[in-house]
């Protein structure tokens, strides 16, 4: 059996920087093994490195409390190397106030004034906390509702329990201290990491480094079925098919397989018009189709088949829609000759209208996932906010216009695009200012409604198109891109990232294609090992 | 070429380009009516919305040595007009940053 000087001598201190004490990580060890139930473990440890879990001065603390030896008490934390007066000032006053409640319940007032005199006055706490203990002197019946009741055990380990979370740390090792830092590490490395797309389990045995490879970075198909420009795609909600609409007037239902291959389903074809946005049930059995300058349809996801056709009798442009959470209802906005917001149910008639002179020009419309927020881009550069059907609202300048928007999954927060090369994420609330949270910049957008979207595991990215033909991928956190994809010939209008397959994102763009971009795998570690022992 | 992104103009006097119908200048952000362009007639213009510009170039004009930049609707391309961008001239400096829009070829709505 070594002994305890030998340990010391050799290492006194841990890790590649010197900065850990050995002593401080041996207890640490012993108080988690003591906590996961190992006690003949954590005993053994105490005695073969010679390091005691309690320092000495807790247990002369424990037997004092324990045994009502107040003098004693508070001369061992006088005694207690390197505590502060607070500290001291805190502990003695717990002690004494104990001392004092217990006298009092025993009936020895006497005793009990000249502790309240002697001994608490003089530390100079808060004279509110020492008029109050006086009062109970008065007061007898009144101590009953300070919560000192129980047994004068109990009531001695909880004023322990309390001393000890006043008294420096070293005296009694915290609870849960080893698991503690170990999550902090963890956590730390997951947030660092730049590419942390897919929910992978964190291991202990190396550090978490996500690689470039995790976030779409290749391309894996090339999606030719359209004619024409390729204006706005869509992933359902279930992550099971892409919508894309186009200026050849159809739009086209795809199939995402299990191998996640896209394959072509259907074409809904009827409008005469190049389409110009389309929205998925929250149920994903429906989809409308809005065109330019015509009527919006209504299409069955499964048989598509066309099921309803929104009309107006003055010929207004429906511009966009939004579907209620329930999936039975439709909020439109449209203009010209007038602006006009309605609800309408799915068989085209109108249930409620918002019309009149006031009413601004809404481009883009969305609502909450929980169906409570509407939120709609007014005019172009206000962002108008309100709580369904009746309720609070909001309205958001911003200085340059906005030509698109986007929810996040969870209906937390939103991005516009601007005229201005931006991207500005808010939190989508009510009753928030009107700073934006974050700001992301890179991609070029100038003529052209550029759209964006959130994805990834946990919307933590943002992507957009952008008139230079790449697409951009930005962590939420950060305004430069993390990623550019290049591939496509023309302008990128429009990009939807699955949300069931974090591993896949799908773009729209004037080349007539649409282009499906995959996550590639992790470099193995192993390989390069086997490499480097071979030369 | 991809959905543009057309800026609508909310007052009741608007100017809209001739050929397409896009808006193009509000009414009250007119300066001067009795601007010379190169067509005709033309308006001195504070904003203009839904253009896109040329390049920079040194003209002689009536007025002397300007840097302008043609501007042209971003639906049809037709040629609208020019915005100044330095006047060489200290008289002629208050023009910086505005718009002669040719009278032949926008229209007056409302």
């Amino acid at each position: 059996m070594e002994s305890s000087d030998d340990i010391e001598s050799r290492l006194s201190r841990l890790g590649s920087r010197g900065l850990i004490d050995t002593t401080q990580f041996v207890r640490i060890i012993i108080q988690s093994l003591y906590s996961l139930g190992f006690n003949k473990a954590a005993s053994s440890l105490e005695s073969e490195s010679g390091v005691r879990l309690d320092s000495a001065q807790h247990d002369r603390l424990l037997f004092d409390v324990m045994s009502g030896r107040w003098e004693n008490c508070v001369s061992t934390i006088n005694s207690i190397p390197g505590i502060d007066t607070s500290s001291l000032i805190n502990a003695s006053y717990l002690i004494w106030k104990e001392h004092f409640f217990e006298l009092i319940g025993s009936g020895c007032f006497l005793p009990a004034i000249e502790v309240l005199w002697k001994q608490i006055s003089p530390l100079g706490v808060d004279s509110c906390r020492v008029h109050r203990l006086a009062q109970y002197l008065v007061c007898y019946e009144a101590m009953g509702q300070t919560g000192s009741v129980g047994s004068t055990v109990q009531r001695r380990i909880s004023l322990f329990l309390d001393l000890v979370e006043v008294l420096p740390p070293y005296i009694r090792v915290p609870s849960g201290r080893l698991e503690k830092l170990v999550e902090t590490a963890v956590l730390k490395q997951r947030s660092s990491c730049q590419y942390h797309n897919l929910p992978k389990e964190i291991t202990l045995f190396e550090d978490h480094k996500c690689w470039p490879e995790q976030i779409p970075s290749t391309c894996s198909q090339v999606l030719l079925e359209h004619k024409n420009e390729v204006w706005f795609v869509q992933f359902s909600h279930n992550g099971r098919y892409l919508a894309s609409s186009s200026s050849d007037c159809t739009a086209i239902i795809w199939t995402v397989e299990d191998d996640d291959m896209v394959v072509y389903k259907h074409c809904l074809m009827g409008h005469e018009k190049p389409i110009s946005f389309l929205s998925w049930s929250p149920d994903d059995t429906m989809l409308i189709t809005c065109s330019n300058g015509e009527t919006s349809k209504l299409w069955d996801v499964k048989t598509s088949t066309l099921l309803a056709t929104f009309s107006d009798p003055k010929r207004r442009i429906i511009s966009s829609c939004a579907w209620f959470p329930s999936s039975d209802k439709v909020l439109c906005s449209s203009s010209e000759p007038d602006n006009r917001i309605f609800t309408c149910d799915l068989a085209g008639n109108v249930l409620d209208a918002w019309e009149g002179e006031r009413i601004p020009k809404i481009s883009d419309l969305a609502i909450s996932p929980d169906g409570r927020l509407v939120i709609g881009i007014c005019s172009e550069k206000t962002i108008w906010l309100c709580e369904f059907p009746q309720g609070k609202e909001k309205v958001i300048r911003e200085e340059r216009s906005i030509t698109s928007l986007s929810l996040s999954r969870d209906g937390q927060f939103f991005i516009v695009n601007l005229n201005s090369e931006e991207i500005h994420l808010r939190k989508l609330d009510v009753n928030i200012g009107d700073g934006v949270d974050a700001v992301f910049k890179g991609h070029r957008q100038g003529k052209y409604v550029i759209r964006s979207c959130f994805g990834g595991s946990g919307c933590s990215f943002v992507a957009s198109g952008s008139e230079d033909s790449k697409i951009y991928i930005w962590r939420r956190k950060c305004e430069s891109p993390i990623k550019v994809l290049m591939g496509h010939s023309m302008i990128v209008n429009s990009v939807t990232w699955n949300p069931a397959r974090p591993h896949m994102l799908a773009s729209a763009s004037d080349d007539h294609t649409v282009r499906i971009w995959m996550a590639g795998c992790n470099p193995q570690p192993s390989k390069k090992l086997g490499e480097s022992l071979i030369s | 070429m991809g959905l543009l992104f057309l800026q609508s103009l909310p007052g009741p006097k608007v100017f809209k380009c001739r050929c397409c119908k896009v808006d193009s200048a509000p009414h009250d952000a007119i300066v001067s009516k009795n601007f010379c362009g190169r067509y005709g007639p033309a308006y001195l213009i504070n904003r203009v919305v839904n253009i896109t510009m040329g390049p920079s170039e040194d003209r002689h004009l009536m007025t002397g040595w300007h840097t302008v930049n043609d501007i042209f609707c971003s639906c049809c391309q037709q040629l609208l007009g020019w915005k100044y961008e330095k006047a060489y001239d200290d008289s002629q400096k208050y023009k910086e940053g505005r718009f002669v829009l040719e009278k032949a070829r926008v229209m007056k709505i409302g």
